[in-house]
């Protein structure tokens, strides 16, 4: 076969010398295209549990993808307010499934998708689903937070600029990072019910907590971990469809009022998923994944409908079917676009309509691969 | 159940609130887990009950049955892979895997008995996820990490010396009051 070809190519050039000539092979040289197409992005964390994860860049316009920035194991991602920087917390196990573990916190230059820095972090990163609030950005963009589990809780502070670790702050029964708004530290869900307000002082390296009054029930109706910000109050969602608003911004987290999303809704929904909910501010309404028939154990189902909900007017603007999608995240527009992941590996982009109560309608899609659950995007 | 949980997952968290800052810089993280890890596996090492609740009771569906489906009893709150359909069996890990030294716990009523049990749902370590056996997801009175020990979106190889998560088992430890 080999000889076959050789001696058919060798005729061929002999036969045709001045068609070669004339028309002068020129052969193409690979090169590496310098930056991302230009235009919003949304930002997908690929998780996985048995090799390299990867924060996926997408055009929000046509969901095209742009590029990948490389993660080791069981991480979570976390992208800049201005888009520029992300940084990833993962696993880098030496024989990718045994040997040591080397965590590490990544930062990258979202342009040109490269790692601009690596620090080692200390060898007790939570190695979770994507939740994006295992690993958080400080208010003033100072400070990276890294949620710890060994199984006891605890913080990791890290600088956001070098990635050095600053301290470890000890939030023992409690879960979740929510940084606080007006000074540097965050709040932190624990397992009594309470919220735990963790100042931290200018120079990083040290921590005080305070905790607050009774919030939620964790026996009879717990919270998501999933929060969301809207007009300066902090919004959590519980099992059963309570929509806490919370107040972050005193010595401790107060609660400001409760609201049963699904009052008077038939069919047993409830809010469902990982990364379940999203304000869209300039609207004024929060998205969030909702499925029927719930029961003990039904709530990381995956959504039946995506649910519109008026923050300021406390009622249901529309219901719209949708394709079990996991998690979500709004953009920020008045007219919001809805990004949406499955765990069966797509990535769905929705319309919104607000003269029709901000329903949605399937405007593209796109191939994810992973444990896609954690959204974010920046406009 | 709860106070059970609670009451390990609360030991561990007293004792790293206390002596976290002089943890990091006397004793290491290895001191720390060696002794976590014996509390843990005192709890997991107490007495294993009979595989056989059924007392001679023909079971009559998977949930009664069938121990390599999702839907059988002891897989209320379990999240992963089931290790029996990997080379283990409902309380062993497969060859060549390590069992995580700590673990998220489950209550599940025995439909043969009417029963409920405590079932720890332990991880196994240190080799490829074990994609071949089916996966399971089904959260019964599962919490998020605020209430770590009834919490199964985390590697609960976390403390064990290779991480990898492999697949996991359901083994019953004690009767829910």
């Amino acid at each position: 076969m080999l000889k076959l070809t050789h001696v058919t190519l060798g005729a061929l050039l002999a036969a045709t010398p001045a068609a070669f000539a004339e028309d002068a092979f020129k052969p193409e040289q690979v090169t590496v295209k310098e930056a991302i197409d230009p235009g919003p992005n949304v930002f997908v964390y690929q998780g996985e549990w048995k090799g390299a994860g990867s924060i996926a860049v997408f055009a929000q316009d046509s969901l095209k993808l742009k590029g990948l920035m490389p993660t080791g194991s069981m991480g979570q991602m976390l992208l800049a307010p201005d888009g520029k920087t992300a940084w990833a917390q993962s696993s880098y196990l030496k024989r990718i499934v045994y040997g040591p573990n080397e965590q590490a916190l990544q930062t990258f230059d979202v342009d040109t998708l490269t790692i601009k820095g690596e620090a080692i972090l200390p060898p007790k990163a939570a190695m979770a689903l994507g939740y994006s609030v295992l690993l958080r950005l400080s208010s003033d963009g100072k400070l990276v937070f890294v949620q710890n589990a060994t199984p006891a809780s605890s913080v990791t502070v890290a600088d956001a600029a070098t990635g050095a670790t600053l301290q470890e702050v000890p939030t023992p029964g409690c879960w979740g990072i929510y940084p606080l708004p007006a000074k540097s530290g965050f709040a932190t869900i624990c397992g009594d019910g309470t919220f735990s307000t963790v100042t931290i002082s200018d120079d990083g390296k040290n921590a005080s907590a305070a905790a607050s009054e009774p919030i939620f029930d964790p026996d009879a109706d717990p919270i998501f971990v999933e929060d969301e910000t809207y007009d300066g109050a902090l919004y959590f969602v519980s099992y059963k469809g309570m929509l806490y608003k919370l107040d972050p911004s005193g010595d401790t987290v107060a609660k400001l009022d409760t609201t049963d999303l699904t009052a008077g809704v038939e069919g047993g929904w409830a809010p469902g998923g990982y990364q379940l909910m999203s304000v869209a501010p300039k609207a004024g309404v929060l998205f969030i994944q909702m499925h029927p028939d719930a029961k003990d154990g039904s709530h990381k189902s995956v959504a039946k409908e995506i649910w519109a909900y008026d923050l300021k007017a406390k009622k249901v603007l529309s219901r719209t079917e949708v394709e079990d999608v996991a998690s979500l995240v709004a953009s920020k527009s008045d007219k919001p676009v809805v990004f949406g992941s499955t765990e069966v590996g797509k990535l769905l982009r929705f319309e919104t309509d607000p003269a029709a109560g901000y329903a949605l309608k399937p405007a593209g899609e796109a191939a994810l691969t992973g444990f896609p659950l954690t959204l974010d995007l920046v406009e | 159940m709860f106070n059970l949980i609670d009451k390990l997952t609360g030991w561990m968290d007293k004792m790293t609130e206390g002596s976290a800052r002089r943890m990091a810089l006397s004793t290491g993280r290895r001191s720390f887990l060696a002794r976590t890890g014996a509390v843990i596996v005192g709890g997991a090492m107490l007495p294993v009950l009979p595989f056989d609740r059924t007392f001679g009771i023909v079971p009559a569906n998977a949930a009664e049955a069938d121990e390599f489906s999702c839907e059988y009893w002891r897989y209320c709150a379990l999240d992963g892979n089931l290790c029996n359909s990997c080379g283990g069996t409902l309380t062993q890990c497969p060859p060549g895997s390590e069992a995580s030294k700590v673990s998220w716990v489950g209550t599940c009523k025995n439909p043969a008995d009417g029963k409920d049990y405590l079932v720890s749902y332990n991880d196994c370590c240190g080799r490829t996820e074990c994609d071949n056996a089916p996966f399971c997801n089904t959260n019964q009175g599962e919490r998020p990490g605020y209430r770590m020990g009834l919490h199964n979106d985390i590697n609960w190889c976390m403390a064990n010396a290779s991480v990898g998560y492999h697949c996991t088992v359901a083994v019953l430890v004690g009767l829910a009051e």
